[in-house]
């Protein structure tokens, strides 16, 4: 029971991380919420097709089926919500300039969620079918399972209402900062995933902080979920992450430049 | 000239696709490992197969590895680690924690051998 708590709480909490800031976000900008339903909805449903068809997706590519379909997922989820932190800062500096794009930032966080919420719910999806086939031990880890997807949401649900404390102004930066190292922590990931398939070869890690933090306790996980903290990254993994912060935060960069410019432009 | 040339182009090109991959088998049954420790050669890229014998599925999971791949039963899979240091890399079963544990021990290239 307590494993079934824990994988729950670990994939709902790294899913529901993601919602309730893309949730906090898009409130601030005064998108109704009601894009949320048809994100997890459309996120459950691809999490069915993918378990259904995990044993054929498994088998395709000599076998790493598997990695190519998480670690392209990966990379969607971070372009996804690269783009949208962008987007959010536009609409943010720009308000009385641009036309709103309301339009793209909900297909955007539909694509983020349903890709997350497919990829965390295969799993979980997988997870429950094998104990069914033991019914004897099937309902503790429903019960369990039950636990800890209730804890993942309530700390996302946590998340949320703190965020919506904050101005809308000052919320879009928190938040759209927030997201940054998310957004770089799943472009790494996907390329770890790609090494893990041989696509891109592997080498020495690049260092060890185990000794710091380790991987798999909780202030490992909690850095895993906002982070994608490992101990023992490889030098790739590190440069596609620094690869990630530094376009975006340059981006954001170039926003408020030019907004400023454009605000002293006007006023002169 | 011609000879040396060949030669350090197969050598070049022909690197990775030439030097064959050490490849160990990992059998998962009743939600335990065999072997539960396996042994491998430091600094070369190694292919591991885990063959799921349970009806169950089960995920080959290690932080120390940072490599995780779902099985589903009766079935197997790949999953490509290394190179490594040497020194003990645990693993274990996502879905079965309690039991399925294991660990890679890598040593020295000429001890392995």
């Amino acid at each position: 029971m307590t494993s079934a708590v824990i994988i729950f709480l670990r994939e709902v909490l790294e899913a529901m991380l993601l919602v309730s800031l893309l949730m906090a976000t898009s409130a601030a900008q005064g998108i109704q919420r009601r894009w949320i339903i048809v994100g997890v909805l459309a996120g459950l449903v691809g999490a069915g097709c993918y378990a259904w068809q995990f044993d054929s997706i498994s088998d395709a590519f000599d076998g790493v089926g598997q990695e190519i379909t998480n670690g392209t997922m990966l990379y969607a989820i971070s372009a996804a919500i690269m783009c949208y932190i962008l987007l959010i800062f536009i609409r943010y500096r720009f308000q009385r300039h641009v036309e709103p794009t309301i339009a793209t930032s909900i297909v955007l966080m539909l694509t983020i969620t349903g890709l997350a919420v497919t990829r965390e719910g295969a799993e979980l999806y997988i997870y429950i079918s094998g104990y069914l086939l033991l019914p004897d031990q099937s309902q503790p880890i429903l019960l369990g399972g039950a636990l800890g997807a209730g804890l993942g949401l309530s700390i996302g649900a946590l998340i949320y209402f703190a965020m919506t404390m904050i101005a809308p102004d000052r919320r879009i930066l928190v938040g759209g900062l927030l997201l940054v190292p998310v957004a770089a922590g799943m472009s790494s990931q996907a390329t770890n995933y790609l090494m893990q398939a041989d696509i891109i070869s592997s080498q020495l890690p690049l260092w060890d902080s185990s000794a710091i933090v380790q991987e798999g306790t909780v202030v490992g996980e909690l850095l895993y979920a906002f982070f994608s903290y490992e101990a023992t990254p490889t030098f790739i993994q590190v440069a596609i992450y620094g690869l990630c912060l530094l376009v975006t935060l340059c981006g954001i960069a170039g926003i408020f430049y030019f907004s400023r410019k454009q605000t002293s432009g006007e006023r002169a | 000239m011609g000879k040396r040339l060949v030669t350090s182009l197969i050598l070049f090109f022909g690197h990775s696709a030439w030097a064959a991959t050490p490849e160990f088998e990992i059998e998962i049954r009743d939600h335990l490992f065999y072997p539960s420790e396996l042994t491998i050669p430091s600094g070369v890229k190694v292919k591991l197969r885990i063959i799921n014998s349970d009806e169950t599925p089960e995920e080959f999971e290690s932080f120390e590895l940072n490599r995780e791949k779902v099985i589903l039963g009766k079935r197997s899979g790949v999953v490509f680690i290394g190179p490594l240091s040497t020194g003990e890399y645990p693993f274990f079963g996502e879905f079965y924690p309690k039991t399925a544990q294991g660990k890679i021990v890598v040593v020295d290239a000429v001890e392995a051998e």
